[in-house]
């Protein structure tokens, strides 16, 4: 769990919890994003948390988490969620504030 | 509804809130979540997300089972499989306890029933051998159902091992077992060796006495432990040793030095004090101190005894040998005696029956007799004063050929009696050699004798004499017997003498060439021998250092045969009538007045009476003897002072030293040799004493 360091400047500290099952694969993948996401982007100032659920089955209801893998943004505010494997990058950069809002997929 | 609409902000959420719904939706519908959480905190898996785990439990050494609530198998892995031998499809369903052997199968039903996390060790049915497996039960609840998951793993690598290694347990076991028991062999023949030699082990503390019982100690001297203990094994040491053993002891303790005493100790079996060589040495701590003493006593007592009694035996050898020495050097002189009167007896014939022929053959005979007897008397008394080192030499300045002549003079009438030829070069130049003459001269006249004797009628003998650097060489050369090879290393042996009949005949003690040797020696220099066999003639060889050069024209005291002829009054005493008579019919027969008495008192007497000029005095005489005889004479002196001369049988110096002390003016040997004598006489009456001796 890499935490904020003082010299990281003025930039805002980040809180993040990734609530994950064991050795899921797309839990296994996600946890490898976010760490590549924090060391690029987030450099000193970020606080990352990984919850296994099958360790903590009652960290979920508190967190209105639902499935896992699901990453919590829990500071700075607005609080947010984000479920998957993480792999879609863009959307992981917007909802960290970190990048525009990507197009709309197609489904 | 609210009249109040939400604001842009409450918007905004809430559409943030929507989007996150519809996306966190779409995850899922399009499987991308591993698990789903339900009523909060149950989690549902999706099946793809237990690969890993699937993969994980194959993958594995250890065997994995999944079984339900009455122990049937839901689920096995690969590896449990293989371990007993089925295919996995085949296990699914059965009682796991059905695949263990009878007798395991309770146990696996306990294991099952039993608490989590519990482990037990059964034995798998297998196509071949059972299979030893240790099986790890962890529970499982779902929804109300009991399940196990169990790790199996085979032991029989680890059984093999432990096998192995007891196995080899065992023959180490062996081998330490024979080990021990060579050691306790050695050990003993050990002990024995050490008890065999050593009478007594024992060990002190620091304080130099016993801490402990000391059980050897006390089999040897049977003191027991009262007795014993502290320094009461004092008390085995013999009175006469125990001062100076205590006190090297404690010299010891004090140094810290190996101890090594000889003492007598109490031998309680024998009830006797037995001699010991005692050895300690301390042993030491880790830091140095000494921490106790242990020693041995070795009895040596039977070889001390032995040794003692060797030397013993040694000391009474060298006892009868000196006492044989000194009987044969009083033999000699005794034998002595009677010879001179016979001599005179003799020379009175010479000078009385000139004329008659029988006389004079008589008078040679007795001569020649003798002389000889004398010769070898003479012989055996060297000997005797050769091993008891007493021989003494006379040195003078004397000249070569003087002495070879003198020999060569004395040895002739044999040499004629063997019919040989002689021989004789001398160099032309004096050669002065510092020697007794008599001596020398008994060396040559030994040589010559032997030349004679060892040869055949008619045989040569030669001498000659020659400088040779620093010394002078005189060889006396023989062609008869000869030396044998054999012969040869032992001829200057004492009592050696070549076996052969004729030389049987001819005499002798076997004593002249050990005498001839030893005068050599004692004169500075050698004697060798050489010869080329039996019948090949011999020669030996005497070599002399010369004397150093000296000025010339010293004459040696000269006897010369001028000097007055006078007639004294002499009394002669000795309690041997014939001995006394017959000098003094000699001297008589010289023209003086001579009285005899027969003891020191008489002498005394008739020299008050008679005053004469010369009083000869035999010492060894009864009642007053002669060395007291003189000093009453000389105590008595009036005005006439009579020349006092002492016949005796020793020559030793200390005799003369002794006589001369006494009062006495010269010193004669017996048998007194006539000239001598009369040389004395002349010396007597010379206004100035001479050394004639």
């Amino acid at each position: 769990m890499e935490g904020c360091t003082a010299s990281a400047g003025a930039g805002t500290c980040y809180v993040l919890k990734l609530y994950v099952t064991g050795m899921g694969m797309r839990s296994q993948r996600a946890i490898e994003r976010i760490r590549a996401v924090c060391r690029d982007h987030l450099e000193g100032r970020c606080e990352l948390e990984i919850v296994d659920l099958y360790e903590r089955p009652d960290a979920a209801a508190p967190a209105q988490v639902v499935a896992a893998p699901t990453l919590v943004r829990e500071a700075p505010p607005p609080v947010r969620r984000l479920v998957g494997d993480l792999s879609d990058h863009a959307r992981v950069l917007f909802q960290l504030d970190l990048g525009p809002r990507p197009a709309e997929r197609v489904r | 509804m609210n009249a109040q609409h939400p604001g842009p902000d409450a918007i905004a959420a809430m559409q943030a809130e929507l989007e996150e719904l519809r996306e966190t939706l779409r995850a899922i519908r399009s499987g991308e979540v591993d698990a789903i959480v339900v009523d909060g905190s149950r989690i549902y898996t999706l099946e793809t997300a237990e690969r890993p785990y699937r993969v994980f439990l194959e993958a594995m050494q250890e065997g994995a089972v999944t079984t339900g609530p009455e122990g049937t198998i839901l689920y096995c892995n690969m590896r449990f499989a293989n371990m007993l031998g089925a295919p996995a499809a085949r296990l699914l369903g059965c009682r796991l306890r059905d695949l263990v052997l009878e007798a395991d199968a309770e146990r696996v039903d306990r294991l099952l029933s039993a608490g989590d996390a519990t482990s037990g060790e059964v034995r798998l049915r297998t196509p071949g051998e059972p299979l030893v497996a240790q099986l790890s039960v962890s529970r499982l609840e779902v929804d109300g159902l009991v399940a196990s998951c169990i790790v199996v793993t085979d032991l029989s690598e680890a059984k093999r091992v432990e096998q192995a290694l007891r196995e080899a347990g065992e023959v180490l076991e062996q081998r330490v077992a024979e080990r021990t028991r060579e050691l306790s062999r050695s050990e003993q023949r050990f002990r024995s060796l050490v008890t065999a030699t050593t009478a007594i082990i024992w060990s002190t503390d620091a304080g130099g006495g016993f801490a402990t019982p000391q059980w050897s100690w006390q089999a040897y001297t049977g003191h027991a432990w009262e007795k014993h203990r502290g320094w009461g094994w004092a008390e085995a040491l013999h009175p006469e040793d125990r001062d100076a053993t205590l006190a090297s002891w404690r010299d010891s303790l004090v140094r810290r030095a190996v101890y090594e005493a000889s003492a007598r100790i109490w031998h309680g079996a024998t009830r006797g004090w037995r001699h010991c060589n005692i050895r300690a040495v301390p042993v030491l701590d880790a830091d140095g101190a000494v921490r106790e003493w242990v020693g041995s006593c070795e009895d040596v007592d039977d070889a001390r005894r032995a040794e003692e009694a060797l030397r013993e035996s040694e000391h009474r050898l060298k006892q009868d040998d000196r006492r044989k020495d000194e009987f044969i050097a009083t033999l000699a002189h005794e034998l002595r005696n009677p010879l001179a009167p016979i001599r005179s007896a003799a020379k009175i014939l010479e000078v009385a029956g000139a004329e008659r022929p029988q006389t004079r053959w008589a008078h040679e005979v007795i001569g020649r007799q003798v002389a000889q007897m004398a010769r070898l008397l003479d012989d055996l008394l060297d000997v005797s004063r050769i091993t008891q080192d007493k021989l003494e030499l006379k040195r003078e300045r004397v000249q070569l050929a003087d002495v070879v002549r003198s020999a060569i003079e004395t040895s002739m009438p044999l040499i004629r009696e063997q019919g040989c030829e002689l021989a004789v070069e001398l160099p032309g130049e004096p050669l002065a050699l510092d020697a007794d003459p008599t001596r020398l001269s008994q060396i040559l006249l030994n040589l010559l004798n032997n030349a004679a004797k060892y040869n055949h009628k008619g045989g040569r003998i030669a001498v000659s004499a020659r400088r040779a650097g620093a010394e002078v060489e005189v060889v006396v050369a023989d062609s008869g017997i000869g030396i044998t090879p054999e012969a040869m290393p032992r001829i200057f042996d004492m009592f050696a003498q070549v076996e052969d009949a004729r030389k049987r005949a001819r005499g002798g003690l076997g004593i002249g060439l050990a005498l001839v040797r030893r005068l050599a020696q004692m004169h500075g220099g050698t004697v060798t021998a050489r010869s080329d066999g039996a019948e090949r003639g011999s020669e030996f060889v005497l070599r002399l250092p010369l004397a150093a050069e000296r000025a010339p024209a010293e004459p040696a005291a000269a006897r010369d045969g001028q000097g007055r002829r006078e007639t004294y009054r002499i009394v002669v005493a000795d309690d041997n009538q014939d001995a006394a008579e017959s000098l003094a019919m000699l001297l008589g027969l010289e023209g003086h007045e001579v009285r005899t008495v027969y003891d020191g008192e008489q002498a005394v007497d008739e020299v008050e009476r008679f005053a004469p000029h010369i009083v000869l005095l035999d010492i060894g005489m009864p009642q007053l003897d002669g060395y007291q005889a003189a000093a009453r004479i000389r105590a008595r002196d009036g005005g006439l002072r009579p020349t006092l001369i002492a016949l005796t049988g020793w020559g030793q110096e200390q005799d003369k030293q002794r006589a001369r002390q006494a009062g006495f003016d010269h010193h004669l040997t017996k048998p007194v040799d006539l000239d001598a004598l009369l040389g004395a006489l002349k010396c007597a009456a010379a206004p100035v004493p001479c050394t004639g001796d």
